[in-house]
């Protein structure tokens, strides 16, 4: 902002990174240290050893010396009219500029090194992974990274500040602090303190390690920090090495209330103030707070983060959804549309039961013929199995419906003006709270069961990331994006329990998805009325490409058991192929048939507003994208789309469900090309 | 459907009525069928400007690649195709010794691979089409199948101008676009020159600030 001197000059990185650089290359230098004196002392006498050794050592030293002097030197940052921009690299260069209004979080942290040095590090993020990776200015003196995130805070804010001085007394001023709950000290310091105390009473010295004990879970807690600031919630951890993040009120996607069995007995909350970064997943996580100071400091954030998003409309859109006025009047309604958990375990029964009936027949049927072969004490056996299934039926059924009932006590939903809250509670709590305007998209699902019953689940998701844990990982389906993640636990975009409403009746379920679309001010009208899906089919050859890809390994299979027959000359053989012949024309046929029902079933639409995807035969997947959340679009085509002249038009948002469903594939040239059009003519008259 | 053609060759709609296209749908107008009640010609008007999204041939890159951008995916190429080939040679020598099967002739299809790699990255190069529409970044890339992206400007996060090692020595740099969409969003012009890739970062730039945040 300064027009005299770019920040990177007031600010500059301190020469001591280079210390810091040398330092750590110092782990890798010293293993080259070993292996070469390990060789060189049996080769070479040890004169030489001595005096070859800290010589390699000072070239290598000296070249990241040098790279870090032509790094520091070309190192350059400051904040443009797009953005912050950051530039650097010595040998491959790169620059980064990311615009205010897209950055979610503020950090500054250390690792051990920095700490030792007295450097900092401090960082940005927006929605983007590369900007986590990034956008860093690394290696600032502690004065200066205090001050340019003052200055970074006030260009955020979009107030002008003349300079970084007169802006430091209001910016990131702390509004109010939430006490991290002295119960989490006792319970923190208490373990190490009875430990200790045993210990020191068998041995005296044992003293110095109580004292540890105590010390290291009380640091912790002292340097544990949660103020809820003016432009956000600010979070500090960590006594040795801090850490502090900002998560601006703007980008927090939803607030979560977490309580554990033992956090209950406590009366102590974990709240959840994610953003859509990835960090966010793991940082903003505000655990050990107090009942009545985490109520008020939810219900604070949910304010800021409101108004901060009532902010960002244009007059155009406020005119048109009057959501964010705060309609003092409006009361949340208590779960509008009543989930049918027991229905659910009803039709599970059914199916136990239907099951038990097979298995009776089949088994009686056994017995029958066991008894006509002259087995003994068939007849018994018949007239215990309506016991013994009748007994297992009860037994499933009625656990199925204890679980019906354990859902039933435990949730509840509440959609209020502006907001969607879900609650989960037995022994732990869940508070979920997704407001309106950050919802990304609505998911209407019906399980194949579901579809039986006549249930349908509806799920929101806001985009904030999940942090799953290493079992968690391994259970996730494979799907783009998680590669990473599967097996050694990591933050992933995924719909968990609270984002969704479980076992509402059809009907019910179309009534919830309008109040959510009103709240949201997206209109569904007109969807389904001549949708798109009628007017722009899918082409005809979709079900014979989908058909291709099995004949692709069906067809060679069965040639291949015809050639082997023909040369074998054996009977089997030909029977086999023959045998195969027959089910592989049947599996192609079948194939066909299906993929043809479900184009026929493929449906999408849309309206100013959103765009509506479903899809599936035996139950469905609808999701409903307002056009202001969709990120891309894509036409795509692999090889055997080419074969048969089919194009694939997706769309993106910020959820990992945009990836799996926002898809029309199977459309020709000239409807792709509509379609797609359509969509991304229609995202611009949306702003 | 008919009365249009997205080829782009020239053959445009009717001209463009001030009215039509669906943001100028009047305020009084239902939104049911809203497609149908806008009508299709509207929409095909619209997917014409800036020659559809099929319509490559009447639109032109944004930004004249660098002149030496094709070395930099022949560079890539080479690589492969001598990787490939370096494989090859020792399956086929592998064969030769443990089978005795001798498929060695067959070294002198290695200059064809070589062509058709010089032809790929030739043809990569002069197939990439970068546009700044009105709406959306248009990016479309690929030889034989072509894969299009359309970012609109106002879901651009950051923006990155990069330049590996390789790109270093040949001179060349490259922009990429990054959005919110899950597992990355980034789409990336290369084979720009240094000016050139300035060029095109203010000029996103420009567009993002016409349009509006709207995200998160």
């Amino acid at each position: 902002m300064s027009p005299t001197e770019p920040l990177v000059k007031k600010y500059p990185l301190k020469k001591r990174k280079i210390l810091k650089k040398v330092l750590e290359s110092a782990h890798w230098a010293s293993v080259a240290f070993a292996v070469f004196s390990l060789a060189a002392g049996l080769l070479l006498p040890f004169g030489v050893v001595l005096f070859a050794i800290p010589a390699i050592f000072a070239i290598v030293a000296s070249g990241v010396i040098v790279y870090y002097l032509l790094f520091l030197h070309y190192y350059w940052y400051d904040l443009t009219s797009d953005g912050l921009a950051i530039r650097k690299g010595v040998f491959a260069r790169w620059r980064i500029t990311v615009p205010a209004n897209k950055v979610q979080d503020v950090y500054l942290d250390q690792d051990v090194l920095d700490r030792l040095l007295g450097l900092y590090d401090l960082h940005l993020a927006s929605a983007t992974e590369a900007s986590e990776h990034e956008a860093h200015i690394d290696g600032l003196g502690a004065a200066d990274a205090e001050e340019l995130r003052a200055v970074l805070l006030t260009w955020l804010s979009g107030r002008k500040a003349g300079n970084a001085a007169d802006a430091l007394p209001s910016v990131g001023a702390v509004v109010r602090v939430i006490p991290v709950s002295l119960i989490r000290l006792i319970e923190t310091v208490a373990p190490g303190f009875v430990i200790g105390l045993g210990l020191t009473l068998l041995f005296p010295p044992f003293i110095l390690v109580t004292a540890i004990l105590i010390a290291i879970p009380f640091l912790a807690f002292i340097g544990r920090r949660y103020e809820l600031r003016k432009d956000g919630v600010f979070v500090r951890t960590g006594f040795f090495i801090p850490k502090e993040s900002i998560f601006l009120y703007r980008s927090i996607q939803d607030v979560e209330d977490n309580q554990s069995f033992l956090d209950r007995i406590l009366d102590m909350h974990t709240l959840l103030v994610k953003t859509m970064t990835e960090k966010s997943a793991i940082l903003a996580r505000l655990p050990y707070v107090g009942g009545r100071d985490a109520a008020w400091a939810r219900a604070y954030i949910q304010e800021r983060s409101r108004r901060a998003a009532a902010e960002q409309l244009t007059p155009k859109e406020t005119a048109e959804c009057k959501l964010f006025e705060g309609k003092p009047g409006a009361l949340p309604v208590a779960m509008p549309f009543p989930p049918h958990f027991y229905r659910i375990a009803a039709f599970d029964a059914g199916v136990y039961v239907a099951g038990a009936i097979i298995a009776g027949v089949v088994l009686v049927g056994a017995a029958l013929f066991a008894s006509s072969l002259g087995a003994a004490g068939m007849l018994d056996f018949i007239v215990a199995v309506p016991f013994l299934l009748g007994g297992a039926v009860a037994l499933a059924a009625f656990m199925r419906f204890a679980l019906a009932f354990v859902k039933a006590i435990s949730y509840s939903y509440s959609v209020g003006p502006d907001a969607m809250t879900i609650t989960i509670r037995l022994f732990s709590s869940v508070i979920r709270r997704i407001p309106f305007s950050k919802v990304q998209d609505i998911e209407k699902r019906v399980s194949f069961a579901n579809s039986i019953a006549g249930l349908a689940n509806i799920a929101l998701e806001s985009g904030a990331k999940e942090e799953v844990s290493v079992e968690e990982a391994t259970k996730l389906p494979e799907k783009e994006g998680w590669e990473g993640v599967k097996g050694r636990g990591g933050v992933v975009s995924k719909t968990v329990a609270n984002e969704r409403i479980p076992a509402l009746s059809d009907a019910d379920a179309e009534k919830l998805k309008a109040m959510f679309a009103s709240r949201m001010c997206i209109s569904l009208d007109g969807i389904g009325v001549n949708p798109l899906s009628r007017r722009l089919p899918l082409s005809a050859r979709k079900p014979l490409k989908k058909t291709a890809l099995w004949a692709i390994v069906i067809i060679p299979a069965v040639a291949a058991l015809g050639v082997a027959g023909g040369l074998a000359g054996s009977a089997l053989v030909s029977g086999a192929f023959l045998a195969s012949f027959i089910a592989g024309a049947l599996a192609l046929a079948a194939k066909y048939g299906y993929e043809s029902e479900y184009a026929a079933a493929y449906f999408f639409d849309s309206n100013r507003e959103v765009a509506v995807i479903r899809k599936g035969l035996f139950g469905s997947r609808e999701l409903t994208i307002p056009f202001d959340k969709i990120q891309q679009v894509f036409v795509d085509r692999d090889v055997l789309d080419a074969v048969f002249g089919l194009y694939d038009v997706f769309v993106s948002t910020a959820t990992e469900r945009s990836i799996l469903n926002a898809h029309i594939d199977g459309l020709d040239r000239a409807n792709a090309e509509t379609v797609a059009t359509l969509i991304i003519d229609s995202i611009a008259a949306k702003r | 459907m008919n009365s249009f053609s997205f080829a782009g060759t020239g053959t445009r709609g009717p001209a463009r009525r001030p009215e039509s296209g669906l943001n100028n749908m009047g305020a009084g107008t239902h939104i049911r069928g809203g497609f149908e009640i806008c009508g299709m010609d509207a929409i095909a008007q619209q997917a014409n400007e800036g020659g559809g999204i099929f319509g490559e041939k009447a639109r032109g890159n944004f930004e004249p690649f660098a002149a030496q951008a094709w070395l930099l995916y022949a560079f890539w190429a080479a690589a492969r195709v001598l990787a490939f080939s370096g494989i090859a040679i020792l399956l086929l020598f592998a064969l030769d010794m443990l089978f005795g099967f001798n498929l060695l002739p067959l070294l002198f299809a290695l200059p064809l691979i070589l062509v058709a790699g010089v032809w790929y990255s030739t043809e990569y190069v002069r197939r990439f089409i970068f546009a700044l529409d009105k709406k959306n970044l248009f990016i479309r890339r690929g030889v034989l199948l072509f894969n299009y992206t359309l970012t609109p400007y106002e879901n651009i996060q950051d923006v990155q101008v990069n330049q590996s090692i390789v790109d270093r020595i040949l001179g060349l740099w490259s922009v990429t676009v990054l959005t919110a969409t899950v597992g990355g969003g980034a789409t990336r012009v290369p084979f720009l020159s240094r000016e050139g890739a300035g060029r095109v970062k203010d000029a996103i730039f420009a567009r993002i600030k016409e349009a509006r945040h709207v995200t998160d």
